[in-house]
């Protein structure tokens, strides 16, 4: 059994144990990143030099009580790493290096873990496929002609192929869930407000999340354990304690689960639509009572979220100017064109078009009938979901309308590659929180995911049924192709 | 249907495009809207903006150490004498 193929827990143990040292594990993901990272493509920086001092200091100290003593976690490169390059897929921040850390960041490394490399992404997180990144494309290790999905799709490809246990996403629209999906893991979008944003590469402010991609639910909840709790670096932060998994509380049976209704899956892979029934059946066989819900609501999602990440998009995104973060265009006359040559070469197609989008619906004559219209339905989604919870505990969604699809499929049209998102961006609008896990896979050997939803701060039921899901679910990820 | 000047959203964003990236990009932008115009089937006018689930979270305004300086302009393209140096923004007439 080689070290890389432990799960985070498992290393965790094992480090703890005195069995093996924080060099030692480092070396194996080595071994491995250096077998398959040429393929797959996960990381836009490796910073070994950075992991082996930290292993080195780790050990010298002795002291390990943290958590995570000794081990090696990716972080999605749009979370700011003091001293290591953080790019957000774009060529606009391609040498710029954070002279501090995101707060995930540190609570990191209070509790002992060395931060190995930074993730691909779509640019800015903008994209589901993680095509958008201006450095490359990466593969998915079950498939390789196929996407790993975005935009954390660099932080899934890591953890999916064995170059990382566990690895940092974020989620504005489904960017943790869809790509684990996609690879056969576990993503967590935390509610919104449960883990500080503070040191995120700002995409859309009300809407963005950091989260976890793991290979199974319990090193979800390690990572997630770590990562959250109250942060006054972040005004949007919840007043809550650090989140702590109760293992002793158990499922009151029986429960209330809501279901989407046989129309919702029109146009629906039929292989995830099985899935979906499956997964519906085994809540049952554990307690849960499935009733039908109403949700004419989720034709509006989209449109609503798109008015709504794009219009904050376009006011984050005016900080790069080419004053402070490293690039500048080098030919300009004056001020206004060294800021639009620098925006123009610096930004990629997909986040001018959001740009663009942002900026019409928030232009004067617009204004109320599409970023204003946008807010007001928004508050119906949130009002539709609250009532929803009162009837049932969790939903169950499908992560998403399709498999991974191929590389190229989507990438000319950017309202086609907008609709894979359906399922996935009405959790971001409710600021609820949703987990993806992986349930089985299709004919073509390609992972499907199915989404629980909770609702507000209830993560502890999201990994209860969780992980009676995965003892019924399990698949072996070691089948992986690649 | 709207018909968006793209010229003028733009020059709001400080973008610029070749001509034949305008028509693209005008192009998709039309389906993108004509898709979102959708939300116009819903009726919300009796939602209140103003009183939506949404508060304003202030700390006590206490000074606390920032970034230092270098820090601070570690990044910068171009630096003089601890500022960012940018062009010239006041043109004389």
């Amino acid at each position: 059994m080689n070290i890389y193929e432990l799960s985070l827990n498992q290393v965790s143990s094992l480090l703890k144990e005195n069995q093996v040292r924080p060099e030692e594990v480092l070396d194996s993901l080595k071994k491995r990143i250096e077998a398959v990272e040429e393929t797959i493509k996960s990381f836009i920086t490796i910073d070994w030099e950075h992991a082996y001092n930290r292993a080195k200091e780790l050990e010298e100290s002795n002291d390990k009580k943290g958590k995570l003593w000794g081990c090696p976690v990716c972080i999605k490169d749009n979370i700011i790493t003091k001293d290591i390059r953080t790019t957000a897929g774009s060529r606009i921040l391609e040498n710029f290096i954070p002279p501090y850390d995101a707060t995930v960041i540190e609570r990191l490394k209070e509790e002992g873990a060395i931060i190995l490399g930074k993730t691909n992404l779509d640019e800015f997180a903008m994209g589901s496929s993680t095509e958008n990144s201006a450095f490359f494309v990466t593969r998915n290790p079950w498939n390789v002609e196929r996407v790993p999905g975005g935009s954390s799709g660099g932080s899934a490809a890591a953890v999916a192929s064995f170059e990382a246990f566990g690895a940092l996403g974020s989620d504005t629209g489904g960017s943790i869930r869809q790509p684990a999906s996609f690879c056969g893991l576990v993503g967590l979008n935390p509610t919104y407000g449960r883990v500080s944003r503070y040191g995120l590469i700002a995409f859309a402010s009300s809407l963005d999340q950091i989260g976890p991609i793991t290979r199974n639910v319990e090193d979800s909840i390690l990572l997630f354990e770590v990562i959250s709790g109250h942060d006054e670096k972040d005004s949007t932060s919840a007043h809550l304690e650090k989140f702590k998994f109760n293992k002793n509380k158990k499922l009151k049976i029986p429960f209330s689960f809501g279901v989407l209704k046989k129309n919702f899956f029109d146009g629906v892979d039929y292989e995830i639509e099985s899935a979906y029934n499956e997964v519906s059946e085994e809540i049952e066989k554990i307690g849960g009572e499935k009733i039908e819900i109403e949700f004419p609501l989720l034709d509006y999602c989209l449109p609503t979220y798109y008015i709504i990440a794009t219009s904050e998009a376009s006011s984050n995104l005016s900080k790069y100017d080419g004053v402070r973060y490293a690039f500048r265009h080098s030919d300009y006359r004056n001020l206004e064109e060294m800021y639009m040559k620098t925006r123009n070469t610096g930004f990629g197609k997909e986040v001018k078009r959001r740009i663009i989008l942002g900026t019409f619906s928030l232009s004067s004559g617009y204004y109320e009938d599409y970023y204003l219209k946008a807010v007001k339905v928004r508050e119906m989604i949130r009002n539709s979901f609250n009532e929803i919870f009162k009837k049932v505990e969790v939903v169950l969604f499908p992560a998403s309308p399709e498999p991974a699809f191929k590389i190229g499929e989507k990438i000319e049209d950017p309202l086609k590659m907008y609709l894979s998102d359906i399922f996935t961006v009405s959790s971001n609008l409710a600021s609820i929180p949703c987990i993806s896990i992986p349930v089985t896979l299709t004919k073509n050997n390609l992972p499907i995911g199915i989404q629980i939803l909770a609702d507000r701060f209830e993560e502890q039921k999201l990994f209860m049924i969780s992980l009676e899901l995965e003892k019924r679910f399990f698949f072996d990820i070691k089948k992986i192709p690649c | 249907m709207e018909i968006i000047d793209i010229d003028h959203i733009l020059k709001l964003s400080k973008l610029e495009l070749s001509e034949e990236e305008k028509d693209t990009y005008k192009h998709q932008m039309q389906n993108i809207i004509n898709w979102v115009r959708k939300l116009e089937e819903l009726k919300c006018d009796e939602l209140d903006i103003l009183n939506l689930e949404a508060f304003t979270l202030l700390r006590e305004d206490k000074l606390k150490q920032g970034l230092e300086r270098d820090s601070a302009l570690m990044n910068a393209p171009e630096r003089e004498k601890g500022f960012f140096k940018v062009p010239k923004v006041i043109e004389s007439k």
